[in-house]
């Protein structure tokens, strides 16, 4: 009778122990499993921005707005790009784009349209939706048709193209 | 004596029974877990890998020169890079899509492991097979112009190529961009596992033929218009896109060229409120029309074979555009 009740308490340590073992692998896998998410979230998120700096490093010379010259943004394109919205989905990644004038300097920040384009400072092209991005810039030359009388020229500025991709939160 | 054998026979204690069963199951959970995290992390590492891919062709463009030739990808054992094209996707409702996926061989018994998860690209015109296998990645990238430029044509391959008889343009272009292009003078003179491209002649060893049409006055080359012959399929191109039919599927070529419509006719759209722009500082310009006529056929391309169609208003523009005082897109440099 002894032996029997010390074999029934030996089956349920042993149960015990094992339920034990079996808790304890679970809630190991599922901290690897929230750990390793998380990095895959993070892994998801830089290769993104990193897909989205490869891109602004050559959005200034995409047909879109490329004046046919290495880093020059055709600016009366761009101006017209601004009202296009086909292209929302193309440069995905890129969640805000704008050109800024440089030389010559304008203190106040004008946005550009057709009509103040020698006294505008700003074009934004792609407004961003969120405040969690990063903005890179990329330095060009900013050229747009001009005439004098009968002779048409590129009339040129220097500008930055600022894109702002998501910001990679750790 | 005869000693009673016990009816029982072998006799386990019932911790033991418990012990095997139970522990039987958690090894059976390990193992199974195991795999399948082996599994997951494998699908993780080849998405990884097709974003990188994705990535790596980005910076890669012509920028204001025709061509580039970025270094080929080298892998330490055998890949399979996948590829397909959309003309319409609800992402990208315009411009259509590609995706990427990418596996390899194991290390272990030599199957092949089920590809990752397809990356997007929507501003991109890849041209490949549906599958490039190999350990080696070749890449090249030409600028499609149909006057102004369209974009730029990224060629991906995994095969070594053979062109027999190319003229010399062609032979020019090619020798400075694909590293896995032979030029030969003979069929035979070809590596035998190589995919063999004959220009304007048939020969039942030729892997597809290359025949150009370009008769017009303004053709720089033969080749300026032509199609491919593969097999059952036929492809026809304008400019490079003759190499965009050599190094891909007829089926990803034909879906490409139609987002390439799609690009043609916004980039027409969009040259055409330039105009409207310049000319109210005394910039004039008569491309109009022209540009209207390209953005509405090129919109609406059933296939390759409209390309020429296109191809004949895009030279009428291209001529007017060049004498124009107002020149309104840069067009292609030689």
């Amino acid at each position: 009778m002894r032996n029997k009740k010390r074999a029934q308490l030996k089956i349920q340590e042993m149960s015990f122990m094992l339920l034990a073992l079996v808790l304890f692998f679970i809630i190991a896998g599922l901290f690897y499993v929230m750990l390793s998410t998380t990095n895959l979230r993070t892994e998801y998120l830089r290769l993104q921005r990193e897909g989205a700096i490869t891109l602004v490093a050559r959005i200034a010379d995409t047909p879109e707005l490329s004046c046919g010259k290495s880093l020059c943004v055709d600016f009366d394109k761009a101006l017209v790009l601004k009202k296009r919205g086909a292209y929302d989905d193309f440069w995905r990644g890129v969640e805000s784009l704008e050109i800024r004038k440089i030389y010559p300097y304008i203190s106040q920040d004008i946005e550009c349209n057709a009509g103040n384009i020698d006294t505008c400072s700003i074009l934004t092209i792609k407004e961003a939706e969120t405040t969690d991005i990063i903005k890179d810039e990329s330095y060009v030359v900013l050229c747009r048709k001009e005439a004098d009388g009968d002779r048409v020229y590129d009339k040129c500025e220097i500008g930055v193209v600022i894109a702002g991709t998501k910001k990679v939160i750790e | 004596m005869i000693r009673k054998r016990a009816k029982s026979g072998f006799e386990m204690p019932f911790s033991w029974v418990f012990a095997i069963i139970v522990g039987s199951i958690i090894l059976f959970l390990a193992i199974y877990g195991t795999s399948r995290y082996i599994g997951v992390a494998r699908e993780e590492q080849y998405t990884k890998t097709a974003a990188e891919i994705r990535n790596y062709l980005n910076p890669i463009v012509t920028g204001i020169a025709t061509s580039a030739s970025p270094p080929p990808i080298r892998f330490t054992q055998e890949t399979r890079t996948y590829f397909d094209c959309r003309e319409i996707s609800s992402q990208s409702p315009i411009f259509g899509r590609q995706t990427i996926a990418f596996s390899e061989k194991s290390r272990i018994g030599g199957d092949w492991g089920e590809p990752g998860g397809r990356i997007s690209v929507y501003n991109k015109y890849i041209f490949a097979d549906e599958v490039e296998e190999g350990k080696i990645l070749y890449f090249g990238v030409m600028g499609f112009y149909m006057g102004f430029k369209v974009d730029d044509l990224v060629f991906v391959s995994s095969e070594d190529y053979c062109f027999v008889t190319p003229p010399n343009e062609v032979k020019k272009k090619v020798q400075g961009i694909f590293q896995n292009v032979n030029i030969s003078n003979t069929v035979g003179d070809c590596e035998e596992d190589s995919v063999k491209v004959c220009f304007d002649f048939v020969d039942n060893r030729c892997n597809m033929t290359v025949f150009g049409t370009c008769n017009l006055e303004d053709c720089e080359t033969k080749y300026d218009t032509g199609y491919i012959n593969k097999g059952f399929d036929s492809n026809s191109f304008v400019g490079n896109l003759m190499y965009a039919a050599i190094f891909s599927s007829s089926d990803i070529y034909e879906c490409n060229v139609k987002r390439l419509g799609m690009k043609m006719s916004e980039l027409s759209y969009l040259y055409k409120e330039k105009i409207d722009l310049v000319q109210t500082r005394g910039c004039m310009s008569d491309i109009g029309a022209n540009l209207d006529v390209i953005a509405q056929r090129s919109s609406n391309m059933q296939s390759s074979l409209d390309l020429e169609r296109i191809y004949q208003e895009v030279v009428a523009m291209d001529e007017k555009n060049e004498d124009a005082v107002c020149p309104i897109y840069a067009g292609e440099e030689y």
